[in-house]
C-alpha cells in the first residue's frame, strides 16, 4: 500500500538515463524521482549537466544534432519517448535563463500557446489570459497595457510573462533553468515567491547556481557533477547532512 | 629622424589614396547621375533647335532671304527670329517665290510655320517636324524639292508621361506610357509569382533543411545570382517563348508571360538570400520558447520567426522589386518589344529599360535625349524604392 502511494506520487522517473553529444558523454547513468507538485532544485558546478538533464525532459535535446539518449524517463508511468512531441511539451512547460518573450503584444505572448493548440475563441482566450497573468503575478501590472509589445516590459516583468506563458498551456509540470540568474534581487524575489506559489499546482523542477535560493524555495535538491547525480534527497537534509565530502564542499562554495 | 619623416609622408599619401578610392563610388554616382539628368532634362527645357533648315532638291541655285546658295546639298540655317522665309528659284522657267511664316512661340509645327494657302497642294502632310515641298517635273524623279526641316518645341512633361505612342523616328511622338505600364505589369507579376515562391524556399532553407541540403540549395541559390541575365533570357527565348507560343496558340510566345516568368526566376536568389539571413538572425531563443510552448516547427516557423524578420524580408522584396526593374536584357529578349499596351498575356510589350537598350544605339538628337529621361524614372523608381528599405532600417533599430 505504502508503495503504491508512493507510485502514484512519482510524477516523473528517470531510469539509468545516459545521454551523448556525439561522443561526449554528458550524462551518466542518472536515477531519479520526481515528487508530483514538489519543487525540485537542480544545483552543481557549470557545465555538469543539468540544462541538458532539464532539456531531456520536455525532448528539447531532440533538436540538437547527433544528441543521443539510452535508459527511460516517465511521465505518469508513460515513457516520454512515447508521447507526441508536441503533446509532452503542452505538459511539461519551460522557463528559459533569458527572458525570451515572442517579438509580439503581450496578449499574443500568453495566448500564443493556447491558439497554436488550436483554440480561437475569443472568451477563452482572454479567460486564458487574465488567469494566467493572475498567477504569475503579473496581471496587475500589464492590465491596461496588454497590446503592448512585450519587449517594453522589464528584465523580471518579462520573466513572469514568460511563466504565464507557459502557465497558459495548463501544463502540469514547469521546467525552470535558472530562471533569476539575468534578474536583479527584487525581482529574483517576485520570482521566487512566485514559484512557491506554483507548487499547489504543478510540479517544478528548477535549475539554480544560487545555493541560498535552492535552500529557500525547493522541497528536494538534486546535486549533479560531472554528469552525474551526486546526491539526491530532501534539501534540508542534503544541505544539513551531506553524503559526500563533493556536496559538502560545493555548498560552502569551495567549487563551481 | 629622417626615417620617420618619411615615413610620415607615405602614411598621409596611403591616406589620401584610401579616401580617394573610398570616395569613388560616391564620385561615380554623382557622375552618372549629373550626367543622366543633364541629358534627361534638357528635351523639357529648350527647343530642339533655334533655326529652321532648310534643304533644296534638284534647284540648282536659290535664293533664300535674299542669299543666293548655288548646288547646295546640305542645310540653310534659318535662326527663329526671322521676320519669315522667302525662297525664289527656277521652276519650269518660272521664277518661283515662296513664302512662309515664322512663329517661335508655337507649340505645335503648324503654329510654328505657316504657308501660304495655294501652296498647300504641294506639300506633303508634315510629320516628324519636316515639310516637303514637292513641285512637279515633266521627268519622272526629277521633281525639285525643298525639305524644311523646323525645331522641335518643348517637350510637354505630360506628353512624355501620359503619351500613349511613341514613335520616336517618323511622328516624334514620345508617350512612355505603354513601357510605364509594361515595366510595372513585368514587376509586378514577377514579384506576385517569385516573391511567395522565394518566401516559401527561404523557410525552408533556414528552417528545415539539414545543414547540409540547406548548404547545397543555398550555392545553387548563390549560382543562380551569378548566371548572367542575358543567359535567363536565352533560355527563355528557347524554352519559354516557344511553350507559350504552343499552348497560347499565339502567334508570337514573344510576350508579357515569358518575361513574367523569366524575372520571377531571377528575382529569386535576391529575395532568397536576404531573407534566408534574416531568418537565421532571428534569436534561437524564440524558436525555443515556441517549441517549448508544444508548436509544432511549422507553426514555429510561421507565427514567430517570419513576423520576428519581418523588416529583413521586406527588404529583401523590395530590392526584388528594384532587380525586376532594372533588369534588361533577358526581358528584352523574350518580351517581343512592341511599345504597346498589352491587352492580355500574351501581348508583346516592351519596359523601359528595354527601349533604352534597343535606341540608344541608333536615336540622336531629342530621341537620344529622352531616353536618358527615361533613365531618370527608373532612377526615381529605384531611389524611391532604396528609401523605404532605409526608413524599413531605422524602423528595425528602434525596435531592437
Ligand atoms: N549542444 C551541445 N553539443 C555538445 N556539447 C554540449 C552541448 N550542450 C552542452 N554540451 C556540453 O555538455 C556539458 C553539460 O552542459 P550543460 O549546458 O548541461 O551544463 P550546465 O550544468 O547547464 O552548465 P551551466 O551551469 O554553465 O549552465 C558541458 O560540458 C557542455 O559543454
Ligand atoms: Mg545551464
Amino acid at each position: 500500500m505504502e508503495q503504491i502511494l508512493q507510485m502514484t506520487q512519482e510524477k516523473i522517473t528517470i531510469r539509468d538515463l545516459n545521454l551523448f553529444y556525439g561522443d561526449f558523454h554528458a550524462l551518466k547513468h542518472i536515477n531519479m524521482d520526481i515528487p508530483n507538485q514538489e519543487i525540485t532544485a537542480l544545483i552543481g558546478p557549470s557545465g555538469c549537466g543539468k540544462s541538458t538533464f532539464i532539456r531531456v525532459l520536455n525532448r528539447m535535446n531532440d533538436l540538437i544534432d547527433g544528441c543521443s539518449t539510452t535508459g527511460a524517463v516517465t511521465l505518469d508511468g508513460t515513457d516520454i519517448s512515447r508521447i507526441d512531441v508536441t503533446e509532452l511539451r503542452t505538459r511539461v512547460g519551460m522557463v528559459f535563463q533569458n527572458p525570451n518573450p515572442f517579438p509580439m503584444s503581450i496578449r499574443h505572448n500568453v495566448e500564443y500557446g493556447p491558439r497554436m493548440q488550436g483554440i480561437r475563441n475569443r472568451h477563452r482566450l482572454s479567460e486564458i489570459l487574465e488567469n494566467s497573468l493572475i498567477k504569475a503575478a503579473l496581471w496587475d501590472e500589464v492590465k491596461d497595457r496588454l497590446n503592448k509589445s512585450a519587449l517594453s516590459l522589464s528584465g523580471g516583468q518579462q520573466q513572469r510573462l514568460c511563466i504565464a506563458r507557459a502557465i497558459a498551456m495548463e501544463p502540469e509540470v514547469i521546467l525552470m533553468d535558472e530562471p533569476t540568474s539575468a534578474l536583479d534581487p527584487i525581482a529574483t524575489k517576485k520570482i521566487e515567491e512566485l514559484i512557491r506559489d506554483l507548487k499547489q499546482e504543478y510540479t517544478i523542477v528548477i535549475v539554480t547556481h544560487s545555493m541560498s535560493q535552492a535552500g529557500r524555495i525547493s522541497d528536494r535538491t538534486a546535486f549533479f557533477l560531472l554528469g552525474e547525480v551526486k546526491e539526491y534527497g530532501r534539501t534540508a537534509d542534503l544541505f544539513e547532512r551531506p553524503e559526500h565530502d563533493e556536496t559538502q564542499q560545493y555548498i560552502q562554495g569551495h567549487f563551481g | 629622424m629622417r626615417n620617420r619623416h618619411r615615413r610620415i609622408q607615405i602614411d598621409s599619401a596611403v591616406r589620401i589614396i584610401f579616401q580617394a578610392v573610398s570616395y569613388l563610388s560616391v564620385i561615380a554616382l554623382i557622375a552618372m547621375l549629373g550626367f543622366v539628368f543633364y541629358q534627361g532634362i534638357r528635351p523639357f527645357t529648350a527647343p530642339t533647335a533655334d533655326q529652321i533648315q532648310i534643304v533644296p532638291e534638284h534647284i540648282p541655285q536659290l535664293t533664300v532671304n535674299g542669299r543666293m546658295y548655288e548646288n547646295r546639298r546640305s542645310f540653310i540655317d534659318i535662326p527663329m527670329d526671322a521676320e519669315g522665309i522667302t525662297i525664289e528659284f527656277e521652276h519650269q522657267g518660272e521664277h518661283l517665290v515662296v513664302n512662309a511664316g515664322i512663329d517661335p512661340s508655337g507649340d505645335t509645327w503648324e503654329e510654328i510655320i505657316t504657308f501660304p494657302p495655294e501652296l498647300h497642294q504641294y506639300i506633303t502632310s508634315p510629320e516628324a517636324y519636316m515639310y516637303t515641298i514637292i513641285l512637279p517635273s515633266a521627268v519622272a524623279g526629277l521633281e525639285q524639292r525643298i525639305h524644311i526641316q523646323i525645331p522641335e518645341p518643348r517637350q510637354q512633361v505630360s506628353a512624355f508621361l501620359l503619351g500613349s505612342e511613341w514613335r520616336p523616328v517618323y511622328r516624334k511622338l514620345y508617350g512612355i506610357l505603354p513601357m510605364i505600364a509594361a515595366t510595372l505589369l513585368t514587376t509586378a507579376g514577377a514579384v506576385l509569382l517569385g516573391v511567395p515562391l522565394a518566401l516559401l524556399s527561404s523557410v525552408l532553407i533556414a528552417e528545415f533543411l539539414g545543414r547540409r541540403s540547406a548548404s547545397l540549395v543555398r550555392s545553387a541559390v548563390d549560382l543562380l545570382a551569378g548566371i548572367p541575365s542575358v543567359v535567363y533570357g536565352f533560355f527563355g527565348l528557347m524554352m519559354l517563348v516557344p511553350l507559350i507560343q504552343r499552348i497560347f496558340g499565339s502567334s508570337s510566345g514573344s510576350s508579357l508571360l515569358a518575361a513574367v516568368a523569366v524575372l520571377s526566376v531571377m528575382i529569386l536568389p535576391t529575395v532568397i538570400s536576404i531573407t534566408v539571413t534574416s531568418l537565421k538572425a532571428v534569436p534561437a531563443a524564440y524558436r525555443e520558447a515556441s517549441l517549448a510552448l508544444g508548436a509544432t516547427p511549422l507553426q514555429t516557423a510561421w507565427r514567430v520567426v517570419f513576423p520576428a524578420a519581418r523588416s529583413g524580408i521586406t527588404a529583401s522584396v523590395i530590392l526584388g522589386t528594384a532587380r525586376a526593374v532594372g533588369e534588361t536584357m533577358a526581358v528584352m529578349l523574350v518580351a517581343g518589344n512592341s511599345p504597346q499596351f498589352p491587352s492580355s498575356l500574351t501581348d508583346s510589350v516592351r519596359t523601359m529599360t528595354a527601349t533604352i537598350a534597343l535606341e540608344m544605339g541608333y536615336s540622336s538628337g531629342r530621341h537620344n535625349e529622352l531616353l536618358f529621361s527615361i533613365g531618370i524614372i527608373l532612377f526615381v523608381i529605384i531611389i524611391a524604392l532604396n528609401a523605404i528599405i532605409m526608413k524599413l532600417k531605422t524602423n528595425m533599430q528602434e525596435v531592437s
